[in-house]
């Protein structure tokens, strides 16, 4: 039979060309039901398969898995009912088997693709016309398919639906994950920009560091990594660095109060000096030698170096004091003093940052150890009781599930029981406030679990001293930023009689001494503290004591 | 003549062999189906159920020429084709009673095999060699013959290759009690009744050639030609009951009785094309005795008929000619 359409065929009755149009159409849509409710019945039934093992092994992909073979099934089942439509013979042989047509519409069909037509053909042709004038497909058979496989796609389908949508414990351990890696994340990008500012070494470890927590695969690696890391950068850490700073910070404040010359900082007065010595006096120059003699004594054993370089110019001052004549060499040795100390302080810098970045680190780890504590409690808390607790002193905020605690200033986040302390610890948002020696924190939290539900209560706490507002502890010595106190002589006595002076003791007496904010001063004490405790090794409990130590002094 | 025409005629006939032959509607109509196809064909059954009969009244309502012979042991050839008789100075054809447009083959297998060949080129070629001379046979040429069941003393199977020149193969059913009375009640009072002719042979040409000439689509020709392809153990196509009993499968002539039989179905039914229904009707009578079974078939008892549902159950509708 030549392959021509049944729209196209002249001697094709119009009424038997309709038939077997509509038997296709028909044809089609049942053929379409079938395959789809074949595939989808196996696609459902792999897909309730799937989501029923997620329900008790992490599968991630499980549900966008189970998903797409529901759909994919479905899309499947058309282009194939698509592919396999029936020819318009077929669909004349179904309405002739069907309909109880004897073959006039099937032999109809043929003999139209026939040019010329004997009288038995045109009789043929004429009768399947009658016949098929006004007939409709009823009794053609129903499009749906043969139970009871429609019942059993429907059972499938389900039971899938039922398991994805019901929360089981995978569920939560996928959120946990989702979480733990939104936690990470955040610490990526926190620590990014750390590392675009640190000095070459540090942003080399910090580096590794981001590679190693973009591949963790959950809390514990990325709370290791950030150990190692840790440890890396306090390995890199000079011991000696944070004299250096106190005692740059001395000299400069000592030069700031007595200054030697022009200029804001000591190297610029140093330069200044050179720059001038000419016209200085021999007084000045004496006095200006037996500053930097006791400057070069401060860094003696901390930055040999410049101590030699500041020696070396309080010689050479000396010497031209005397002698005019060396006042270039002293001018050349006060150049080398001011760009030692302007060396120094650059190395400073780096370390202070290399300190900013440990401490971002360090902070990292600490955030991260204390959601996956959290995340541990929580889960116990919220299948046994759903219960939320939180506390809070001082000024604090918290938040959590579970059970959650707060105390100090800050901010923190976690999910379950979780505690938190200081800065950055403990979960949750909370607000409180305190004042004339009394606080008040907040914390709220609420608990969930595969167990039941539960909502956290308002926790409130109460303090009974305000560290910010005591006066005893509100104002600290700072040597570092404010300088020391003033200079006082203290005569010795001794000797062979009671009361006999044997000399005089020049010191930093406590008068005027530059106190500032113990609430400002505190983190940087406290950073400090740790910043020490990452490079010692020393036992576990010790370091807790003097971290809970911190604690204690939080503001 | 038109196919209501056509099954006018059929019922005609049918009703005028129904006034002599009692039930044996199926019977009727595949003798008269097998006469206007122009084939010959085979019924079997045991004495007295009327083969004979119904052929003759057959015989009267076709209103054609007609022939008996009554095959014996020691029939010879020449008792049925014709001989050559001395008449004058010069040997004459004689011809035999197979020259009739209807010849009553009674108890074939009664004959020796000689004997029973003799009608092989009759019955294919329609017409008779002997000395060297051929005689053509009139048509229409039919040939209906009975047999007894090959279980019954002193027969001879039919062998296939004449066993094949039959278009169909009928078996004759022992009537019914109410039929049996029935036979009584025409046959021991009264007046026996006479059919009168419903066709004559031109209008049995003519019907033949107008069943011939029925549009069949290919799809029933492919169906035809699979059925009988499934008769044969080694086609792929063959069930397992055919794979198992049968030795030798239908011939093409098988392919083209169900054609040519479904055919005459569909214009007796006032169709005007054939159906693959009226394949499934002609398949047991087309099929049946052209099957050669194993000896397995007859230690187990399967009979033709049952290896022919098989094959249509196997095959249970026609597919679409790509």
């Amino acid at each position: 039979m030549p392959r021509l359409d049944v729209r196209e065929r002249p001697a094709l009755p119009s009424s038997v060309r309709d038939l077997v149009v509509k038997a296709r159409g028909r044809l089609l849509l049942a053929g379409v039901l079938r395959w789809a409710a074949a595939l989808l019945g196996v696609a459902a039934v792999l897909a309730a398969i799937l989501v029923g093992i997620a329900r008790f092994v992490v599968i991630p992909w499980a549900e966008p898995v189970a998903v797409a073979l529901l759909v994919g099934s479905v899309i499947v089942a058309a282009v194939v009912a698509l592919i396999r439509r029936a020819s318009p013979a077929r669909a004349a042989l179904a309405v002739d088997r069907r309909l109880g047509g004897f073959d006039r519409v099937t032999t109809a069909l043929e003999l139209s693709s026939r040019i010329e037509h004997t009288a038995d053909e045109r009789r043929q042709l004429a009768d399947a016309d009658v016949w098929s004038t006004g007939r409709s497909l009823e009794g053609f058979g129903t499009v749906w398919p043969r139970r009871p496989l429609p019942q059993l796609v429907i059972v499938a389908l389900a039971a899938t639906l039922v398991m994805a949508v019901v929360p089981s414990s995978a569920d939560v351990a996928i959120a946990r994950r989702q979480a733990e890696q939104q936690q990470i994340e955040n610490e990526i990008e926190r620590l990014e920009e750390t590392a675009a500012e640190a000095p070459e070494e540090v942003r080399a470890t910090l580096e590794r560091l981001l590679e190693e927590l973009a591949r963790a695969e959950g809390l514990e690696q990325a709370i290791t990594a950030l150990g190692e890391a840790r440890q890396e950068l306090a390995e890199q850490a000079d011991p000696a660095e944070l004299a250096r700073r106190t005692a740059l910070a001395g000299l400069e404040q000592r030069l700031a109060q007595q200054p030697l010359s022009n200029g804001e900082t000591a190297a610029q007065q140093l330069r200044d000096l050179a720059n001038r010595l000419s016209d200085a006096s021999a007084a000045e120059m004496i006095a200006a030698a037996a500053e930097l003699s006791a400057r070069a004594e401060d860094f003696a054993g901390i930055d040999q170096e410049l101590s030699d370089a500041l020696a070396a110019a309080a010689q050479s001052l000396q010497t031209a004091a005397g002698d005019r004549g060396a006042a270039g060499e002293a001018s050349a040795a006060l150049q080398a003093a001011a760009s030692e100390l302007e060396r120094s302080g650059e190395e400073a810098a780096d370390a202070s940052r290399r300190g900013e970045a440990q401490a971002q680190v360090r902070d990292a780890q600490e955030r991260l150890a204390d959601a996956q504590r959290g995340q541990g409690q929580g889960q116990g808390q919220g299948q046994g009781q759903g219960q939320g607790q939180g506390q809070g002193q001082g000024q604090g905020q918290g938040q959590g599930q579970g059970q959650g605690q707060g105390e100090g200033q800050g901010q923190g986040q976690g999910q379950g029981q979780g505690q938190g302390q200081g800065q950055g610890q403990g979960q949750g948002t909370g607000g409180g406030g305190g004042g004339g020696g009394q606080g008040a924190g907040g914390s709220s939290g609420a608990g969930s679990s595969g167990g039941g539900t539960g909502s956290g209560s308002v926790g409130s706490g109460s303090g009974d001293h305000d560290p910010a507002r005591d006066p005893a502890r509100s104002q600290v010595f700072d040597p570092v930023e404010g300088g020391l106190g003033d200079e006082v002589r203290v005569e010795v006595t001794g000797g062979n009689t009671p009361g006999e002076p044997i000399g005089t003791v020049t010191g930093q007496g406590i008068e005027n001494l530059p106190l500032q904010s113990y609430v400002d001063r505190y983190a940087d004490y406290r950073d400090h503290a740790l910043d020490s405790l990452d490079r010692m090794v020393i036992p576990q409990n010790l370091a807790e004591l003097v971290r809970q130590y911190f604690t204690e002094l939080e503001p | 003549m038109t196919p209501e025409h056509f099954a006018e005629t059929m019922e005609a006939a049918r009703r005028e062999v129904g006034k002599i032959i009692v039930g044996q509607k199926e019977l009727v109509e595949t003798v008269l189906v097998a006469a206007l196809c122009e084939g010959h064909v085979l019924l079997e059954g045991v004495p007295g159920l009327g083969k004979t009969k119904l052929l003759s009244t057959l015989g009267k309502v076709l209103d054609v020429e007609f022939g008996r012979v009554q095959f014996t042991p020691d029939l010879m050839p020449a008792d049925i084709l014709g001989t050559k008789v001395l008449t004058g100075n010069d040997f004459k054809f004689h011809e035999g009673p197979i020259f009739a447009n209807l010849v009553l083959a009674d108890e074939i297998n009664r004959a020796t095999p000689k004997t029973q060949s003799a009608l092989l080129e009759a019955m294919q070629e329609r017409r008779v060699t002997l000395g060297g001379e051929t005689h053509s046979l009139p048509r229409p040429f039919l040939v209906m013959a009975t047999q007894n069941p090959i279980e019954q003393e002193g027969t001879y199977p039919l062998p296939e290759a004449q066993l094949d020149r039959f278009l169909f193969k009928a078996l004759v059913a022992f009537p019914p009690a109410d039929d049996i009375v029935e036979i009584l009640k025409r046959t021991t009072a009264g007046a026996e009744a006479e059919p009168s002719p419903a066709m004559d042979g031109e209008a049995i040409i003519e019907m033949a050639e107008m069943v011939r000439d029925l549009p069949a689509g290919s799809h029933l020709l492919h169906y035809a030609a699979t059925l009988v392809g499934a008769t044969h153990p080694d086609n792929e196509l063959a069930p397992e009951l055919v794979r198992r009993y049968v030795r030798n499968g239908a011939s093409p002539r098988g392919a083209q009785a169900l054609i040519l039989g479904g055919k005459a179905y569909a214009l007796a039914a006032g169709r005007t094309n054939l159906a693959a229904e009226d394949i499934w009707r002609v398949a047991p009578m087309s099929l049946r005795h052209r099957l050669v079974l194993g000896y397995e078939a007859l230690a187990d008892g399967v009979r033709p008929d049952q290896i022919v549902t098989e094959v249509l159950e196997a095959h249970p509708a026609p597919e679409p000619v790509s």
